[in-house]
């Protein structure tokens, strides 16, 4: 095991550095240079575009300032300066990864307990009308992009009957109150777009939970537990719900990189300062030291959450640990 | 011995927390329902407006920044040496004194002399002339490069006379004299000194705060909001009105509406004309229309047939429905343009219509010039080639890429086929800069004072200057001499109008529309006026919330 997760270790660092170096260059090779994003309309003299562009060192080739880029991380861990915000970059992640790991943390904590909650009662109440309920809900929620989702909700929620503000992250001036106020005014905040996101996503898993659930209740430990006299709770929550759920631990450990990623169409709507925003004004802006950088961070996270996902199954599920040990002769 | 206390009797964290989740909706802060009570009868102080912007600011110091709404926040926070006001229609704008409390010019015009407020800066050091000879030095700093820079190529120096009068010496008399030396707003020595000029644009500008404007920068979250306070020290009594200013940034203008709608928002500004509608049905939200320096055209590129013409060019104008535009793509909020001298503009020549959409007067006149309409598909030949051209603007501007579809249906109707590129911006600008179009669609936004030379004198076809249509005028070109040899600006007038006529005539570019911008302000707000259209919070101070 302790071989496996050195090596599998050893390999996110190439390869995101890989992905990092493939955006970099395929936007640094796109036409447009920050600053035409920066002066717009605006008739300024060539000369002064030029001073810009030296200011910045963008007159410089772009795989000299691709090497300076990797360079800086590799020896000072520096990852550049953001032309879009005036900040160093790694600063201006700092200040995008907490309130996306706040949406994406509460979001997912509501696609997983949504799903598996939809999943089981669907399961349980399998070819009723509170299960043909379930799948039309479902299919709805799934089908419908997030962002209308967004709007209906802070339409429903907001506007028509106001329980939730409409947008950011905490009130106005909310930043002198005590604090299990503040606490309580980020969670009122958070619970729209954390809901949405996680409605949304908790549909697809509560249809995977509802069939891996039916597919364990025809095993045979169950039905020799039945015939053992075990009570239908037990057998339903105890033994088939603990077995179908394995599945569904491979599948939160792939959802890890949602948390840094972040959702841009709930954070546009909502107005939530997180990495989707981050990265999608970065591209506009041509800002490729955060985007170069903000890809780095997701591609760690993918790898780390993908070996998250595997190591979480070999903890909870002993025939895997069994299938990982080398078979002797 | 006294005994433990009893810890039951005080609620847990836990039901601290929830009491709170409880609590918050009822907060005074937590405004999430439409219609706010309209409260206090008369104007008072305190309280916070929440304004909405699509935009963050991207850096706190005006002369790194490049983003009019960074620059209009800035502008609070830093005094210019008097403010430009919004009175330009009849006559060039006037001032108000801000730092400066007066200012006189030498008899020969050459030396324009300051006296500054007996005012201080935030933290107390008293506003000196040192700080007004420091902020020109950056200004004109090639390292800082200021995009508006060209503002103070005429001024040779400025002097530091004694700390509170400062004179700016001109390589020769002009009549935006005091308008040049206006521009930008003064900055603290002793704060903004400590950074090399060399290193303004790599220097994080949030974390100095020191200013002499209404308000003073409190927080940044970037991406989220912006909070700005009242500066105590602001020379004038009782203003600003408002304890605080929040900006809230959400990127998408369909979702700050909505937060307007929900009374989470007071001001949002920059509304397209579809929300304007939308708003402007609800309770308590009034729409703000204002007039904005910029407009949309079409260049004809005069260095390629047929556009070397300028009758062709004048075809061409005639037969775009610029009302039909400014009507359905700009719902009402703008006006045909007659010119490169908006109608706002003292220079401007009232007696100039612009051409009337006559498509038939179109077709004649490129039948009179030789284009003939081919049987069957009815495209424009002459001597065996259709007319066809290719019109391009920058990708992702929306409006004008609406403009550019209506474009190339009335051109069609004339026998004219044009076939639509959206480019780019800076693929944009390579092919208009090398002359390498046939026509382009783009947009002027004047930010400083006006020039013509670069755009439309002979001597600046590129590489030289900005007259990237290729326009030839000898005419025009001895105007333009005449405008930079006025004494005043009642001199100039005339030779504006001038020039206004030769244009209507050459036609060098389709001057399209100028465009309003739209404000929504929301039922809490009072005396949200705009009266200085260039710099629409340039009142702020005197807007206040009912509570």
């Amino acid at each position: 095991m302790t071989r496996l997760l050195v090596g599998r270790l050893a390999a996110c660092v190439p390869l995101a550095l890989g992905l990092a170096t493939l955006v970099y260059l395929s936007l640094e090779w796109a036409p447009g240079s920050p600053v035409d994003r920066m002066l717009g309309d605006r008739p300024v003299p060539d000369e002064v575009r030029q001073r810009i562009e030296r200011a910045y060192g963008l007159d410089r080739p772009a795989l000299s300032r691709y090497l300076a880029w990797i360079g800086d991380l590799a020896l000072r861990g520096d990852l550049g300066w953001s032309v879009s915000r005036s900040q160093p970059v790694s600063r201006v992640l700092a200040q995008a990864l907490p309130p996306t790991l706040l949406l994406s943390g509460a979001a997912l904590a509501v696609h997983f307990a949504a799903g598996i909650l939809l999943g089981a009662v669907s399961a349980r109440y399998r070819g009723g009308r509170l299960d043909r309920a379930l799948e039309w809900l479902s299919l709805f929620l799934y089908a419908m992009p997030g962002f209308w989702l967004a709007l209906m909700a802070i339409l429903c929620l907001s506007l028509l009957a106001p329980v939730f503000p409409p947008g950011s992250m905490r009130s106005v001036g909310a930043e002198a109150w005590p604090w299990p106020l503040r606490l309580a005014d980020v969670a009122w905040h958070t619970a729209l777009p954390a809901g949405v996101l996680g409605l949304g996503s908790a549909a697809a898993t509560s249809r995977f939970v509802r069939a891996s659930l039916l597919e364990t209740l025809g095993e045979r430990f169950v039905q020799s537990a039945r015939a053992r006299g075990a009570r239908l709770r037990r057998i339903f929550f105890v033994h088939a719900l603990r077995n179908a759920l394995l599945p569904v631990v491979n599948l939160a450990g792939l959802s890890l990189p949602a948390l840094v990623s972040g959702s841009l169409a709930i954070e546009v709507v909502f107005g939530w300062p997180g990495m989707g925003r981050l990265t999608y004004e970065a591209i506009l802006a041509e800002d490729l030291p955060v985007v170069a950088s903000g890809t780095l961070l997701s591609a760690i996270l993918v790898l780390l959450g993908s070996l998250a996902a595997d190591v979480t199954l070999a903890a909870a599920d002993p025939r895997v640990r069994c299938a990982a040990r080398p078979v002797s002769p | 011995m006294l005994p433990p206390p009893a810890r039951r009797a005080r609620p847990g964290r836990a039901g601290l927390l929830l009491l709170s989740i409880l609590l918050v909706p009822a907060l005074p802060g937590c405004r999430s329902g439409a219609g706010e009570p309209p409260g206090a009868e008369g104007p008072h102080r305190g309280g916070v407006a929440v304004l909405g912007s699509i935009t963050d600011v991207d850096a706190w110091n005006e002369y790194v920044s490049a983003q009019s709404f960074a620059v209009g926040l800035l502008r609070r926070i830093h005094l210019r040496l008097a403010q430009e006001l919004g009175d330009a229609a009849e006559h060039p704008a006037s001032f108000e004194p801000l730092l400066a409390e007066s200012w006189s010019f030498s008899d020969d015009r050459l030396v324009l002399t300051f006296r500054l407020r007996e005012t201080r800066w935030s933290d107390g050091v008293p506003i000196t002339a040192s700080d007004v000879r420091f902020t020109w030095r950056a200004q004109t700093s090639p390292e800082v490069a200021w995009v508006g820079a060209d503002a103070k190529r005429l001024i040779r120096d400025v002097v530091a006379v004694d700390p509170r009068t400062v004179a700016f010496h001109f390589e020769r008399a002009y009549p935006d004299q005091l308008a040049d030396a206006c521009e930008g707003g003064i900055l603290p020595e002793h704060v903004h000194g400590r950074v090399p000029l060399s290193e303004w644009r790599t220097h994080d500008w949030s974390a100095e705060r020191v200013g002499s404007g209404p308000f003073l920068l409190e927080r940044h979250s970037p991406g989220a909001e912006i909070v700005l306070s009242r500066n105590p020290l602001y020379f004038r009594e009782g203003a600003p009105r408002l304890d605080r200013l929040v900006v809230r940034i959400v990127p998408d203008a369909g979702s700050l509406l909505t937060q307007l709608l929900a009374g989470a928002l007071d001001y949002v500004e920059g509304i397209s004309p579809e929300d304007a509608a939308r708003a402007g049905t609800a309770p308590g939200v009034r729409i703000v229309a204002f007039d904005v320096p910029q407009f949309d055209y079409v260049g004809w590129n005069a260095r390629r047939p047929p556009f070397e013409d300028a009758a062709v060019r004048r075809a061409m104008t005639l037969a775009v429905d610029r009302s039909g535009i400014v009507e359905q793509l700009l719902r009402g909020y703008g006006r045909v343009s007659a010119g490169p001298l908006l109608s706002f503009w003292w220079m401007k020549d009232p007696g100039l219509e612009p051409w009337p959409f006559d498509p038939a007067r179109a077709r004649e006149i490129l039948q009179a010039r030789g284009f003939s309409p081919r049987p069957g598909d009815g495209v424009l030949v002459r001597n065996g080639r259709p007319f066809e051209i290719e019109i391009t603007t920058n990708a992702g501007n929306r409006l004008r890429e609406a403009v550019l579809v209506k474009l190339q249906e009335q051109l069609r109707r004339i026998g004219v086929v044009a076939r639509v590129r959206p480019l780019e911006m800076k693929a944009l600008r390579q092919k208009v800069s090398s002359g390498d179009f046939d026509a382009y669609l783009g947009g002027w936004r004047f930010t400083g004072k006006l020039d013509l030379a670069p755009v439309f004198g002979s001597d600046a076809i590129p590489p030289a200057g900005g007259n990237v249509v290729g326009y030839r005028s000898a005419e025009m070109d001895r105007l333009l001499a005449a405008l930079r040899e006025a004494a005043d600006w009642k001199a100039m007038k005339p030779i504006y109008a001038a020039i206004q006529r030769r244009l209507h005539e050459d036609q060098p570019y389709t001057f399209l529309y100028e465009t309003q911008r739209l404000a929504a302000v929301g039922p809490r707000l009072r005396e949200a006026d705009i009266e200085i259209p260039a710099d629409p919070l340039a009142r702020i101070e005197r807007w206040w919330v009912a509570d």
